[in-house]
C-alpha cells in the first residue's frame, strides 16, 4: 500500500517496517497511539528552535522514516522536561521517545551535526563517572573543553565559581567503582566494534560506529572529525 | 404417545446444496415418535406454512421439528403456523441444520450426517416439551418522566398528547434543562428559549401532565406495567397551591445579588429566596436553605425555622393571604403507580477545574479553570452570550467586566482524553464552538476569535456549512491543535497552541478562555441509575439494550432512555430519542394486558408435607440479574403458621436467562421450554 | 526535627541527562546500584536532592517492573536483585510529605515580609505517572511550605516552565531565552527572591541571571535560593553554614523583616 512520493524525491512513504518495530519494542508503546493533536509541541520550551516539530518526530515514527528520525537536530535539542508526556492525551511517551531515538541516532551514527558537542558533553559527564563514581566536574569540564574546543566559554564563571567555593579540586571516589565499572562494560550496545585508539572510549557507552561512512556534509569537511559521528577519544 | 412431525427446507440452495435433505427425511422417519417427515424448497413461505398446517391436522401431530435455519430467524413464523394449526406453539421447535451446519461445512456427507444428527436431538426434545401458555401481565396506563429538560419536556407531551397520564419528576426549581441555558443554538441561530418555553408551558398547562419540581425519584419497585414509585417533592418553603408568582418575595430578600446561582453557572448572582431565570416553569420561587438567613439561623440556634426570629422578609412581603411562604413547610413523599419509566436526566459539564477529595473527574490544570477567572466553559460562554445572562448579552471579562476583545476557544477539553478526561468525544463542542465563535464575531465586529481544534465534527444537517460559515464568512481563525498551557501575563492570558497544517507553535494573547469542555454523565444520571438498577457503561452514560437497534430501551423491561443520559447528543437527536422512548410507551399503552414469553424459571411445588424440594437457601435470588425471585411463605391456611419459605420467581420479571437453575443445589428450578429432561434428551439422542 | 537523615553509604551518579539521553540501560543499571545499596542499608526510601536523580530512579523502578528481560539483565549487572521496591521522593516532596509540621513547630525568625516566588521547574511534579506528588500544572506544595516559614508567595505564571536544564554548558542560549520570562516575571509580581528545590534549575537561574539582564537590557538582581536555605533561615542557622555567601546574585536582601 505503500503510496509513490513524486518522482523527485524519489522516496517511497510505505516507511522502515523494521525501525518502528525496534523503536516500539524498545519505547513499550505503540507509535500509533498518537493521533497527531499537537499539544506536545504546543507546549515544548525548545520547538522554536527545532527542526522538525515534535508531533512531526512521532508522525516520522509512524511513517517509518528512519534517516529523517534519527537525523533531526529537534531530538538533540530536547530538554527532557517532561512537559510533552504529562500533557499529552494518549499518554505517549514523548519524552522517552526522544531518548530512543537518541540512543539509535548514535548507534547509527546519523546524529545531527549540531548536536556533537551535545553528545561531547555527554561523554565527557559519563567518563567521569565512570572513572570515579560521582562526576567530578574540573575533570569533566576540562575534558570538555578538550573535546570541543570551545576553551574560553564559561571561564568567568569558572573564576567566580572556585571563589564562591564552589568548585572542588580532588574527586570524591566511590568505594564500589569496579562495580560502577562493570556496569559500564554491561551497558555498552551490543556489538559494537571497539575503536582503535585508547581505552577511555571503548568503555564508554557512547561508542561511535567504526563507519564514518555516515555522509558528512561539505561544510564539516573543515574538521577532521566526522561531524555526525563524535571523535573517539 | 407422541407424534411428531419433521420438516426439511432446502432453503433453495442454502442447505440443499450441501445437505442431502432426502436422505434427512429418510432417517428422521426411522427416529422415535416421528410419525411424518417431508423436505421441501422454502418451508417459510406461504405454501410452506400451508403444507405445515394441514400435516399438523391430517397427521394429528403433537409436536414439530422445522429443520431449517436459525430459530431467531423463523421460530416465530413456525409457531404462528403451528397456533393456526391449533397446536400450542411451545410444542414447535427448530433444528438450525443452515448456520450450524450447511453453511459451515463442506463435505457432503458429514454435513448430512450433521443434519440427521441435529434433528434427531430437537425430536427428541420436542417429544417431551410441554404446551406453554403466554403470560399476561396488566399494564398501568400512566408514565413517569424522570428528568425536565428538553428530552423529558418532549417524551412527556408526546405521551401525554396520545391520551395517557404523565408524572414529570425535574430536580430544579424550573423544567428546561441545560437548553434554557443557551443563547441560541445550531445550525439555525434559534433562540434556545423562544423555541423551548412554549413546550414548558404546554408541559405545565396540560391537563393529563402531573409536574413535581425541586423532586427527585426516591424508589422504584415492580417491573414493567406495575412500577410503584416514591417521589420526594423537597421542601422548597413556598406553597404552590398559593403562590401566584408576584415575585415580591424575591425583591424584598436580603441577600439579593450576592449568591453565585447554578443557572448562571455562577457568573450571575442571585438572592436565597430565587426563581432561576424569568421565564422559569413553574414560575414560583424556591428558598436555597443552605444560604437563607433564617434557615442558617435556625440551624445555628437549634430551633425550627418557623420558629426562628431572624429575617422572614420575604414572608413579610407576600401580599396575599395566607401567605404563600411557609417555613414549616416539610419534605413530602408522594407515591405514584406507573405502567412505564423514561430516564432523560440528562448531562452535566465537565470543567477541567482542580478537583476537590473525592470528585470523580481528574483535573486539567494547564488551563486553569477555577484559578484564571477569564478561563470559561462553553456553557458559562452561553450565559455571556445570552442577552437574558448575567451581563445582558455583552461578552465581558469575569476578572474586571472589561469587553473581550480577543477571544481563544478550545476544544477538545476532557474528551477524547486518555490520560485526564474521557476517551470519547462530546458531539456537540464542535458545533457550539463554531457558534460560540460566530455569535461573538457577530456582536464584536472588530474582534478576534480564535478556534484551537483537533478534528471537526459537524455530521448533522447544515451542520457542516455552518462550520465553514464562521471559517469563510465570519473570519474565524481555525488552527488545528491541542493547546498546551493557558497563563496569566498582563492582566491577559497567554494561550501556548499549535497548528499542526503549518507544523508550528502558535501563542496567542486573549482578553478570555472558552474551554469546550466534555459532557459528563451527572449526578441526576447516575443517582436515577442507582434507583432504578440501570446499567451504565464505565463513563456512566445508561446502557441501551442494543446499541444499533435498541436505543431508546433499557435492559430493564419497561423502563425507557431518551436524550443525553444516554450519551453525548445535540438537541435534534434529543427530540429524536425522546418521540421514540415514547412510542415504545404508547405500544405498550396500546393494550390493557401486556403478553410475555412463557420461557421462564419456575420453582418446583408439590403438596404437603414437602410443597417443594425447594430448601429456601435462596441462592437463585442472588444470582438472579434481574430481581425476579421473591421470597414465599408457605403457611398454614387455618392458623397462618408459616411452614416454610421457599424460593419463587415473578413471571413477569423474568427473561428466561437459566442462571438461577444452574445455581440451584436441590435442581428445585427449572426452565420452562428448557427443563433438565429436555435438555438431556438433546444431549443423550445421538 | 525529630527525623534523621542518612546519606546512602557510596552512592555514585545516576547518569543524569548523559546516560537517559544515550543508553537507557546504563541509566536503569546505575540506579539499580543506588536502589540496591539502600535496601542493603535498610532503607525503604532514597530522597535525593535533584529531581532528575528521583525521577531515574523511579523511572528505573518502572522500567524494571515492566521488562522482566531488563530486569534480568540489569541485575546481573549490578549484582544484587535488591532494591526495586524502593520508593525515591524529590526534596520537595520530602518535606511536605514528611517533616511538614516540624518545620512549621521549628520556626523560630518568620521570613515576614519577604516575598518568595516559588519555582517548581519540570521535574519536581513530572512526569506525574511518575513523581505521584502535587498536581503538575497548578502545583501548591512549595507555596504552602513558605508560607509556614512566615514568607508570602507571590503569585507568578511560570512557575512550572522548563528553565533549559541540561543545556547549561551546550546551549546556553537557550537556557538563558527560557529563563528570562521565569526572572522577569516573578520579578513584576514583587518576589524578593526564587525559590526552587533543584540544583539544575538554581544554576541556571543564578548563574546566567547576568546573561539575561544583558540580554533583557535591565537590572534584575533577584536572588535564587534553595527551599531548604529558606527553611533554614527560618529555623535560626547561620547564614554562612546555609552556603547563603556562595551564590552569583547576593542573598543578602533574603530574609525576615
Amino acid at each position: 500500500m505503500a503510496i509513490k512520493a513524486p518522482p523527485s524525491s524519489g522516496r517511497a512513504v510505505g516507511g522502515d517496517a523494521a525501525f518502528v518495530a525496534e523503536v516500539q519494542r524498545r519505547l513499550g508503546q505503540a507509535a500509533n497511539i498518537c493521533y497527531q493533536c499537537g499539544k506536545c509541541t504546543a507546549g515544548c520550551p525548545m520547538a522554536c528552535e527545532m527542526d522538525v516539530m515534535p508531533h512531526r518526530v512521532v508522525r516520522l515514527v509512524q511513517l517509518g522514516r528512519r534517516d529523517e528520525a534519527l537525523r533531526c537536530a529537534t531530538i538533540w535539542l530536547c530538554a527532557s522536561c517532561e512537559t510533552c508526556s504529562s500533557r499529552c492525551p494518549k499518554d505517549f511517551d514523548i519524552a522517552r521517545l526522544m531518548d530512543v531515538l537518541r540512543e539509535m541516532s548514535i548507534e547509527a551514527g546519523l546524529a545531527h551535526r549540531s548536536a556533537s558537542d551535545i553528545i561531547r558533553f555527554h561523554r565527557s559527564f559519563l567518563n567521569s563517572v565512570r572513572r570515579h563514581g560521582r562526576t567530578f566536574e574540573p575533570e569533566m569540564v576540562l575534558e570538555y573543553k578538550l573535546r570541543s574546543r570551545h576553551f574560553l566559554q564559561d571561564t568567568l564563571n569558572a573564576v567566580r565559581m572556585a571563589f564562591l567555593g564552589k568548585l572542588r579540586l580532588l574527586p570524591r571516589n566511590v568505594h564500589g567503582r569496579k562495580g560502577v565499572k562493570r556496569i559500564f562494560r554491561a551497558s555498552r550496545p551490543e556489538a559494537q566494534p571497539r575503536t582503535a585508539r585508547g581505552t577511555c572510549s571503548s568503555a564508554t557507552a557512547i561508542t561511535p560506529s567504526a563507519t564514518t561512512q555516515a555522509a558528512p556534509s561539505a561544510a564539516a569537511r573543515t574538521n577532521t572529525t566526522s561531524p555526525s559521528v563524535p571523535s573517539p577519544g | 404417545m407422541a407424534r411428531i412431525g419433521v420438516f426439511v427446507c432446502h432453503c433453495g440452495e442454502n442447505i440443499a446444496g450441501t445437505v442431502d435433505c432426502a436422505a434427512v427425511v429418510r432417517e428422521a422417519l426411522q427416529m422415535p415418535g416421528v410419525v411424518h417427515a417431508v423436505d421441501y424448497k422454502y418451508m417459510c413461505s406461504g405454501p410452506g406454512q400451508a403444507m405445515l398446517k394441514a400435516a399438523v391436522r391430517r397427521h394429528r401431530l403433537t409436536g414439530v421439528v422445522v429443520a431449517a435455519c436459525s430459530p431467531r430467524m423463523h421460530e416465530a413464523t413456525f409457531r404462528r403456523a403451528a397456533a393456526g394449526a391449533d397446536l400450542n406453539p411451545y410444542l414447535c421447535e427448530m433444528a438450525n441444520i443452515r448456520e450450524q451446519c450447511s453453511w459451515v461445512h463442506d463435505d457432503r456427507d458429514a454435513a448430512t450426517r450433521k443434519a440427521a444428527d441435529l434433528v434427531r436431538m430437537m425430536a427428541a426434545k420436542v417429544a417431551r416439551n410441554q404446551p406453554l401458555q403466554p403470560i399476561r401481565v396488566p399494564v398501568t396506563h400512566a408514565a413517569l418522566v424522570i428528568g425536565g429538560g428538553i428530552a423529558g419536556i418532549q417524551a412527556a407531551l408526546d405521551i401525554a398528547n396520545a391520551g395517557h397520564r404523565v408524572v414529570l419528576v425535574e430536580r430544579q426549581p424550573s423544567i428546561g434543562g441545560h437548553m434554557a441555558q443557551l443563547s441560541e443554538t445550531f445550525p439555525t441561530l434559534d433562540c434556545s428559549q423562544c423555541i423551548l418555553t412554549p413546550r414548558m408551558v404546554d408541559v405545565a398547562s396540560h391537563p393529563r401532565i402531573t409536574l413535581h419540581v425541586c423532586s427527585e425519584v426516591e424508589s422504584v419497585g415492580g417491573f414493567i406495567g406495575n412500577f410503584e414509585v416514591k417521589i420526594r417533592r423537597h421542601a422548597t418553603g413556598v406553597d404552590a397551591s398559593l403562590c401566584t408568582g408576584c415575585g415580591a418575595c424575591v425583591q424584598a430578600c436580603p441577600l439579593k445579588g450576592t449568591i453565585a446561582g447554578d443557572f448562571d453557572c455562577g457568573l450571575g448572582r442571585r438572592g436565597a429566596i430565587y426563581v432561576p431565570f424569568a421565564q422559569a416553569v413553574p414560575n414560583r420561587p424556591a428558598i436555597d436553605r443552605a444560604n437563607c438567613l433564617r434557615f442558617k439561623a435556625a440551624a445555628k440556634q437549634g430551633v425550627a425555622p418557623a420558629d426562628c426570629a431572624a429575617c422572614g422578609k420575604c414572608r413579610d412581603a407576600c401580599p396575599i393571604e395566607p401567605k404563600a411562604i411557609d417555613f414549616a413547610q416539610a419534605d413530602a413523599v408522594v407515591s405514584e403507580k406507573v405502567g412505564a419509566i423514561v430516564v432523560a436526566t440528562g448531562f452535566d459539564v465537565y470543567t477541567g477545574a482542580r478537583p476537590k477529595p473525592g470528585d470523580p473527574y481528574q483535573g486539567c490544570g494547564e488551563y486553569g479553570y477555577g484559578e484564571y477567572p477569564d478561563v470559561v466553559t462553553g456553557l458559562q460562554f452561553e450565559r455571556l452570550l445570552s442577552a437574558s445572562g448575567p451581563t445582558q448579552g455583552r461578552v465581558l471579562r469575569p476578572s474586571d467586566g472589561a469587553e473581550a476583545r480577543t477571544i481563544a476557544f478550545i476544544a477538545c477539553v476532557g474528551s477524547r482524553d486518555n490520560a485526564k478526561g474521557f476517551t470519547y468525544c462530546s458531539k456537540v463542542c464542535c458545533m457550539y464552538t463554531a457558534k460560540h465563535a460566530m455569535l461573538f464575531r457577530h456582536k464584536v465586529p472588530d474582534g478576534r476569535a480564535i478556534v484551537f481544534y483537533m478534528d471537526i465534527r459537524s455530521g448533522g444537517k447544515g451542520f457542516d456549512e455552518f462550520v465553514r460559515r464562521a471559517i469563510e464568512e465570519d473570519d474565524v481563525a481555525y488552527f488545528r491543535g491541542r493547546v498546551s498551557r493557558v497563563f496569566p501575563q498582563g492582566g491577559r492570558l497567554i494561550v501556548k497552541g499549535v497548528d499542526t497544517l503549518s507544523a508550528e507553535p502558535v501563542e496567542v494573547e486573549a482578553d478570555m478562555v472558552v474551554l469546550a469542555t466534555a459532557m459528563v454523565a451527572g449526578e441526576g444520571t447516575r443517582s436515577a441509575a442507582r434507583a432504578l438498577g440501570l446499567a451504565a457503561d464505565k463513563d456512566g452514560w445508561l446502557s441501551e439494550a442494543h446499541p444499533k437497534l435498541r436505543p431508546v430501551e433499557s435492559a430493564t423491561a419497561g423502563i425507557f432512555l431518551a436524550g443525553a443520559c444516554q450519551g453525548p447528543k445535540d438537541i435534534p437527536e434529543a427530540v429524536a430519542q425522546a418521540g421514540a422512548a415514547a412510542s415504545k410507551v404508547l405500544a405498550l399503552f396500546s393494550a390493557d394486558e401486556l403478553e410475555r414469553e412463557p420461557v421462564v424459571a419456575r420453582v418446583n411445588r408439590s403438596g404437603p408435607p414437602e410443597y417443594s424440594t425447594c430448601s429456601g437457601c435462596l441462592a437463585c435470588k442472588a444470582a438472579c440479574p434481574f430481581a425476579a425471585i421473591e421470597i414465599e411463605e408457605i403457611s398454614n391456611q387455618k392458623t397462618g403458621k408459616v411452614i416454610k419459605r421457599v424460593a419463587r420467581v415473578n413471571e413477569s420479571l423474568c427473561l428466561g436467562c437459566g442462571t438461577c437453575v444452574s445455581v440451584c443445589r436441590s435442581n428445585s428450578i427449572e426452565l420452562c421450554g428448557f427443563t433438565d429432561e429436555q435438555v438431556f434428551a438433546q444431549i443423550n439422542a445421538t | 526535627m525529630g527525623m534523621e537523615l542518612l546519606e546512602l553509604d557510596d552512592w555514585s551518579c545516576c547518569g543524569a541527562s548523559a546516560a537517559h539521553c544515550t543508553n537507557r540501560k546504563l541509566a536503569v543499571c546505575l540506579s539499580l546500584r543506588n536502589m540496591a545499596l539502600a535496601e542493603e542499608q535498610g532503607f525503604d526510601t532514597l530522597m535525593a536532592p535533584c529531581p532528575l536523580c528521583s525521577g531515574q530512579l523511579a523511572a528505573a523502578a518502572e522500567a524494571l517492573a515492566g521488562d522482566p528481560g531488563l530486569k534480568a539483565q540489569a541485575e546481573a549487572a549490578v549484582g544484587s536483585p535488591r532494591g526495586q521496591g524502593v520508593r525515591a521522593v524529590n526534596y520537595l516532596q520530602y518535606i511536605r510529605e514528611h517533616c511538614f509540621d516540624a518545620v512549621r513547630d521549628m520556626v523560630r525568625r518568620p521570613l515576614a515580609g519577604l516575598k518568595v516566588a516559588c519555582y517548581y521547574g519540570c521535574l519536581l511534579t513530572r512526569p506525574p505517572r511518575l513523581v505521584k506528588f502535587d498536581d503538575a500544572d497548578q502545583p501548591t506544595s512549595m507555596e504552602e511550605i513558605v508560607r509556614v516559614l512566615g514568607a508570602e508567595p507571590a503569585d507568578f505564571p511560570h512557575r512550572t516552565e522548563c528553565c533549559g536544564s541540561g543545556f547549561t554548558q551546550s546551549n546556553s542560549k537557550a537556557v538563558v531565552r527560557l529563563c528570562r520570562p521565569i526572572i522577569e516575571s516573578a520579578k513584576a509580581a514583587g518576589a524578593h527572591a526564587i525559590c526552587v528545590a533543584c540544583p539544575m534549575c538554581q544554576m541556571n537561574l543564578d548563574m546566567r541571571q547576568r546573561d539575561v539582564e544583558r540580554e533583557a537590557g535591565t537590572k534584575l538582581d533577584l536572588p535564587v535560593v534553595y527551599l531548604s536555605q529558606l527553611i533554614g533561615l527560618a529555623l535560626g542557622i547561620d547564614r554562612k553554614e546555609l552556603g547563603l555567601t556562595r551564590h552569583f546574585v547576593s542573598t543578602v536582601r533574603v530574609k525576615g523583616a
